[in-house]
C-alpha cells in the first residue's frame, strides 16, 4: 500500500523492500570491501556504488539471497577498483604440490595454537595474500557461505573455490609461520 | 594404508563439504594416517584464525546513513527519468540538461513535444512492465470504482476518471500511482481474459482533437493508445490485441462523455 506523502510518488514499495532484503547485509557487505580494497575509504565507496548498483537492479532479485546478492555486487565493485588503481597483486599460478610441501614440514605442536593470537600479525598475512585467496577465506570462515555460495559470490566453479581455499589456507599459513619465525612483520 | 588424499579433499572435509560416502571414506583414512590428520588440523587452525582471531570490520554509522541517502536520490531521479537500463545514456544525458536549470530545461520542453512521444511512449511501457511484477500492479485493489476514484483523493492534485466496464469484459483490478515524463498519474488497471490493461490518466494542455481510434503505437509487443479529452491525457497500454485495446479505449472515452 501506499504510504508515503503525495510528493513522492511512484516505486513507493521499492525502497523499503530493499531496506529490509539488503541493508541487513551492510556489515558483511564493508567486511568484505574492507578486507579485498585494504582501506576504510575505497570499502566506503566500494559498499556505496554497490548499494546502487544492487538498487538499481533490484527488480531483477527475487528475493532467493540477499546477502548473497550483495556480496557479489561487493565482490565485483571491489576489483573493478582493485584493477583501476592496479594495486593488487593478481593471482599466479600456484602449481606446488600442496600435499608433499607441507606434510614435510616439521612437526611444531606449538606453532597451531600461535597462529590467532597476534592480531597484527594475522592482519598483515592476510593483507599478503591475493585478494582472490583473502576473499574466499573471508566468505568460508567469517561469512560462512558454502562452496556453492562462495563460487555463485565469485563466479567461479565449486571445484575451483575448493582448490582456492585450500591454497589460501596454506599460503596463510606459511606467512605467519614464516612472520613467526622472523618475527619481523609487523 | 590408503593412500593420501589430496589438501582440497581434506579442506572441504574440514569445511564439511564432502557428501556422507567421500566423509566416510576420508574418516577411515585419517584413522591410519597422521600426516593428513596433521592437515587437517592445521586447516583448522587457520580457519579459526580467520574467524576468530582476524577482524571483522564493521560499517561505520556514517556508511548506512550515505547508502540510504543515496538510494533516497537515486528513488527521486528514477521517478523523474525511468527508463529501462539500455537506455541509461539518455537518463544521463537527459538529467545532465534538467541540472543546468529551468531555461535549458524549457528549451527541452519544448523539443519534448515534437520528439518526446517516442520517448513517453518508452516510459509508458516501462511502467506498464513494472506493474505486472508481484506487489506493484494495484495499490487500491478493487473492482469497484466508487472504491477506486475516491483513493487517489489528496494523492493527485487531478481526480482521474473512473470507469465500470466489467459489463463490456474489462473488469477494473484496481488503482496505482505512478510518475513519469514529470507527472503524477493515476495508473487505473483494467483486466481482459488473462492480459492486464493498464490505463494511465494525467492532466495537459494538449487541446487538439484526438481521432476517433486514438494515436496507436506499439513497443516491444506491448500497444498504445493515447486520447486527450476534457484536460487530461489518457494511454492505454497492454499487451492484448489492438483491436481489443482500440476498443476499451473507445468505450473508456465513450464513458466518459456521457
Amino acid at each position: 500500500m501506499y504510504k508515503e506523502e503525495p510528493n513522492q510518488l511512484s516505486d513507493p514499495s521499492r525502497l523499503p523492500l530493499f531496506e529490509q532484503a539488503i541493508l541487513p547485509h551492510l556489515n558483511a557487505a564493508y567486511n568484505l570491501a574492507r578486507w579485498l580494497t585494504g582501506h576504510d575509504q575505497d570499502a566506503q565507496d566500494v559498499v556505496q556504488e554497490a548499494c546502487l548498483r544492487a538498487f538499481r537492479a533490484f527488480d531483477g532479485f527475487h528475493g532467493a539471497d540477499g546477502r548473497a546478492w550483495l556480496l557479489t555486487i561487493v565482490r565485483n565493485s571491489a576489483f573493478t577498483l582493485l584493477k583501476k588503481n592496479k594495486t593488487a597483486l593478481f593471482m599466479t599460478p600456484f602449481d606446488e604440490q600442496l600435499h608433499g610441501d607441507v606434510q614435510q614440514e616439521m612437526a611444531n605442536p606449538a606453532t597451531e595454537l600461535r597462529l590467532a593470537e597476534d592480531a597484527q600479525q594475522l592482519q598483515a598475512a592476510m593483507e599478503n595474500l591475493p585478494p582472490e585467496f583473502r576473499e574466499a577465506l573471508i566468505l568460508r570462515h567469517q561469512e560462512g557461505l558454502s562452496y556453492r555460495e562462495i563460487a555463485a559470490v565469485a563466479d567461479i566453479p565449486s571445484g575451483t573455490v575448493m582448490s582456492r581455499l585450500a591454497r589460501a589456507r596454506v599460503r596463510l599459513r606459511q606467512c605467519l609461520v614464516a612472520g613467526d619465525q622472523r618475527e619481523t612483520r609487523s | 594404508m590408503s593412500r593420501h588424499e589430496s589438501r582440497e579433499i581434506l579442506g572441504a572435509y574440514g569445511d564439511g563439504e564432502l557428501d556422507a560416502v567421500r566423509k566416510a571414506e576420508v574418516e577411515t583414512h585419517l584413522q591410519q594416517c597422521s600426516a593428513c590428520s596433521k592437515i587437517v588440523a592445521q586447516d583448522r587452525a587457520v580457519a579459526e584464525a580467520v574467524a576468530l582471531g582476524a577482524r571483522r570490520f564493521e560499517a561505520p554509522a556514517e556508511l548506512q546513513e550515505q547508502v540510504m541517502a543515496n538510494l533516497r536520490a537515486e528513488g527521486t531521479e528514477r521517478r523523474v527519468l525511468d527508463f529501462p537500463q539500455k537506455h541509461k545514456l539518455t537518463v544521463w544525458a537527459i538529467a545532465a540538461v534538467l541540472l543546468m536549470g529551468s531555461f535549458v530545461a524549457g528549451v527541452m520542453i519544448s523539443r519534448r513535444a515534437a520528439g518526446g512521444d517516442n520517448i513517453l511512449a518508452e516510459q509508458i511501457v516501462a511502467s506498464h512492465v513494472r506493474s505486472l511484477m508481484a506487489t506493484h500492479l494495484a495499490d487500491v485493489a478493487s473492482s469497484d470504482h466508487h472504491t477506486v476514484k475516491p483513493w487517489f483523493d489528496g494523492k493527485l492534485r487531478f481526480s482521474p476518471p473512473v470507469v465500470d466496464l466489467a459489463a463490456e469484459g474489462f473488469p477494473l483490478v484496481g488503482g496505482r500511482l505512478d510518475y513519469f515524463d514529470q507527472h503524477s498519474v493515476a495508473a487505473l488497471v483494467y483486466r481482459r481474459d488473462k492480459h492486464i490493461i493498464n490505463l494511465f490518466v494525467w492532466p495537459t494542455n494538449e487541446t487538439h482533437e484526438s481521432p476517433p481510434k486514438g494515436n496507436t503505437s506499439s513497443i516491444d509487443g506491448y500497444h498504445l493508445v493515447r486520447w486527450a479529452a476534457a484536460d487530461m491525457s489518457f494511454c492505454a497500454v497492454s499487451d492484448v490485441e489492438l483491436g481489443e485495446l482500440q476498443q476499451f479505449a473507445t468505450l473508456v472515452r465513450a464513458r466518459q462523455l456521457q
